[in-house]
């Protein structure tokens, strides 16, 4: 058994180091809102024990938010890529249970190991970059930042519960991996539709009230208004299976198939993906949206007071660096962990007759389409922040306007673009096999 | 006749994993085939017939000795013009079909001509899968057809190109006997139609059907024998042993 494990983890090298890179990112991310919980726990002032855990709590939801929806997502494209090993498994006579236990084993060891070097790192790193980018916020400049090994430790049990929730039955459906079909080349779809019904209907009444609150909380800040875009991004996530197929294949028809035989490769591709699973789409929309949606929410109600946002950089890092870089490196775990169906692609295409441009001008488009679908869908939810705010507030604030900061969208989604082609393109530079070896899969 | 395919004295070695001495798979090779002539390769396991199939298609490039196509010297093409003359004059058909699962049957089978920029009407690419008894199966995508829809879908594939040859490795090797035969009764028709075909098989049957085999013993040609029986081919894969 540990013979396959162990020849099992280096076949499948690239989708575990996607996940490990995810998981310490977890595991580092966590520490920024744990370090707040615990300073705050251990200041003697009332006030600012009350600020640090006003802040922690917003840390709090939108890394939960963050982990919940990239954590699944990773677990998610882990098993569908590993489907091949679990047929062969079953055809060699392991039972599905033993399948399913394995895979639990899998996750839950790899998670404890990657959200531990994580919580090492935040507990080497959190209270200095916490202590820093608290500087000059008003009130806690002052406070003295902690994260214990036990905080820390907590972070990371809190990952790596993430990631047993989420296996649990991504391990099922690995235990029920339907053999001949997989191995005569079928694929199936395995979405939990009515699952996700239920958490997207959750989600939205959520929000909905968290906007009907509004009037109400108006004279205190409407501390809610920076929190609706990341429980409208969870449950738009939760969806995503419904509609990013059919998003995807509307907005990129504007370019003909025609213009371009790369374009309609990678439009086909990507569709195809997507309509397995809108994991890659999902990682990206919420490194797009968090920031994007928290910003918009601010600038929207600081618009009634005609007031400039302070340009301040470091409260927003502190709220949402973790969140967002764990979406990001979740993204771009993504896409380098699909990248061994990209080498078969490529492959394919080569034998067709394609010239190395058209390959490489393929990739590049399928990522463009990955991170265009996710800024859309970041750009939509932004929308709904600024015009919901304003459609609540108006009443109060006659003078608040929706604040879309189209740059932001604009620069987030470059970035992820430029993730995405990394985690694309840096696998092709270790590639050795030939076309045949690659499609011969030696 | 004009010559679809002609390699000289054609070596290859692949570098050992310990990277010690290379392995030699091919020990100088001569084959040509003519346009418009079926050719099988048969011969033991290991002899080297598919690593000769990859040589002569430029899939892989030879250690020694030249391999034109059409005429075209492939060893001194770059990457970018042997993909030219792959669109322009080669066709593959592989034992695991190897289709894009992302495209249907019909932008499967129009793949290569797009890849030239060449305009396809889809009345054209209907015409191919009608040819191969897939006219109403276009838009489907390989993961839902069956092992022998799909073998169909890569023949049209090949053929919509009209090119000089057509590389077949193992095609009815995962087909059943009867899908098997009508794959085989395709790649006739190819021959028929102009194109040279050369295949590489373990099956007798199907080798038999060509009008010339090669028998392939460690690398060297063992035999060549023309219009065979599947007896005949069976002795001299059996003296090869």
């Amino acid at each position: 058994m540990l013979t396959l494990l162990r020849a099992d983890l280096f076949a499948d090298l690239r989708v575990w180091i996607g996940t490990f890179a995810v998981l310490v990112t977890a595991g580092a991310a966590v520490g920024i809102p744990a370090t707040l919980v615990e300073s705050a726990v251990h200041e003697r002032d009332l006030y600012v024990q009350l600020g640090l855990l006003s802040v922690a709590s917003i840390a709090l939801v939108i890394s939960l938010v963050s982990l919940l929806i990239v954590l699944s997502s990773t677990v998610r494209t882990l098993v569908e890529l590993r489907r091949r090993a679990f047929a062969l498994w079953l055809i060699v006579g392991m039972q599905p249970s033993q399948v399913s236990v394995i895979v639990l084993g899998e996750l839950t060891a790899v998670a404890v190991v990657g959200s531990a070097l994580g919580s090492v790192i935040a507990w080497a790193i959190a209270p200095a970059l916490v202590g820093a980018l608290l500087v000059g916020s008003s009130g806690l400049g002052e406070v003295t930042t902690t994260l214990g090994a036990g905080s820390a430790a907590l972070g990371g049990a809190l990952v790596v519960a993430v990631v047993v929730v989420s296996a649990i039955p991504r391990a099922r459906e690995a235990g029920s991996t339907p053999v001949l079909a997989l191995l005569q080349g079928g694929r199936r779809r395995t979405t939990r539709l009515v699952g996700r019904v239920i958490v997207c209907a959750l989600l939205l009444a959520l929000a909905a009230s968290m906007f009907a609150t509004l009037p109400q909380s108006f004279a205190t800040g409407a501390a809610q208004s920076v929190l609706i875009g990341p429980v409208l991004i969870a449950a738009a996530s939760s969806a995503a299976p419904f509609y990013v197929p059919g998003l995807v294949r509307v907005w990129t028809s504007v370019v003909p198939s025609t213009r371009s035989v790369s374009w309609f490769l990678a439009r086909a591709t990507v569709i195809d993906s997507a309509q397995r699973s809108s994991a890659s789409v999902v990682s990206f929309y919420v490194a797009i949206g968090l920031l994007w949606t928290f910003l918009v929410g601010q600038n929207t109600v600081a618009s009634s007071t005609g007031g400039a946002v302070a340009a301040d950089p470091r409260p927003l890092a502190l709220l949402l660096g973790g969140p967002t870089l764990l979406a990001a490196v979740g993204a771009a775990a993504g896409v380098l962990m699909a990248s061994s169906f990209r080498e078969r692609e490529d492959a394919l295409l080569d034998v067709a007759g394609a010239e190395g441009s058209v390959r490489t001008l393929t990739a590049a488009w399928e990522a463009l389409i990955y991170v265009a679908t996710a800024a859309i869908m970041a750009a939509t939810t932004a929308a709904v922040v600024a015009f919901g705010l304003t459609l609540f507030l108006a009443p109060l604030a006659p003078t608040l306007s929706p604040q879309l900061v189209p740059l932001l969208g604009f620069v987030g989604a470059v970035v992820c673009v430029v993730l995405a082609w990394v985690a694309t393109f840096a696998p092709r530079l270790s590639r050795s096999g030939s076309t045949i070896e690659v499609l011969s899969g030696s | 006749m004009t010559l679809a395919l002609e390699a000289i004295d054609i070596t290859k070695s692949f570098p050992t994993d310990r990277g010690t001495a290379a392995t030699e798979v091919l020990h100088g090779i001569s084959v040509a085939v003519d346009a418009g002539e079926m050719v099988s390769v048969v011969g033991p396991s290991g002899s080297g017939k598919s690593t000769l199939l990859y040589c002569l298609a430029g899939l892989e490039r030879p250690t020694g000795g030249t391999v034109a196509i059409a005429g075209v010297d492939t060893g001194s093409l770059s990457a970018r013009r042997l993909a030219r003359l792959r669109r322009s004059s080669m066709g593959f058909v592989f034992q695991s079909y190897n289709l894009i699962a992302s495209l249907t049957a019909a932008q499967n089978v129009a793949l290569p001509a797009r890849l030239a920029r060449r305009q396809v009407a889809p009345a054209e690419v209907s015409a191919a899968l009608s040819s191969v008894g897939l006219g109403d199966l276009a838009d489907e995508k390989p993961p839902s057809l069956s092992g022998g829809q799909q073998q169909r879908v890569a023949i049209a594939r090949a053929l919509f190109s009209k090119p000089d040859i057509l590389f077949a490795d193992e095609p009815t090797g995962a087909l059943d006997a009867g899908t098997g035969r009508v794959v085989l009764d395709l790649l006739r028709g190819v021959r028929d139609a102009g194109s040279a075909v050369l295949m590489v098989t373990h099956d007798l049957e199907s080798a038999a059907r060509a009008d010339r085999s090669i028998v392939i013993r460690d690398g060297r040609v063992h035999r060549e024998l023309v219009s065979p029986t599947a007896e005949q081919l069976f002795d001299a894969v059996m003296a090869a042993r």
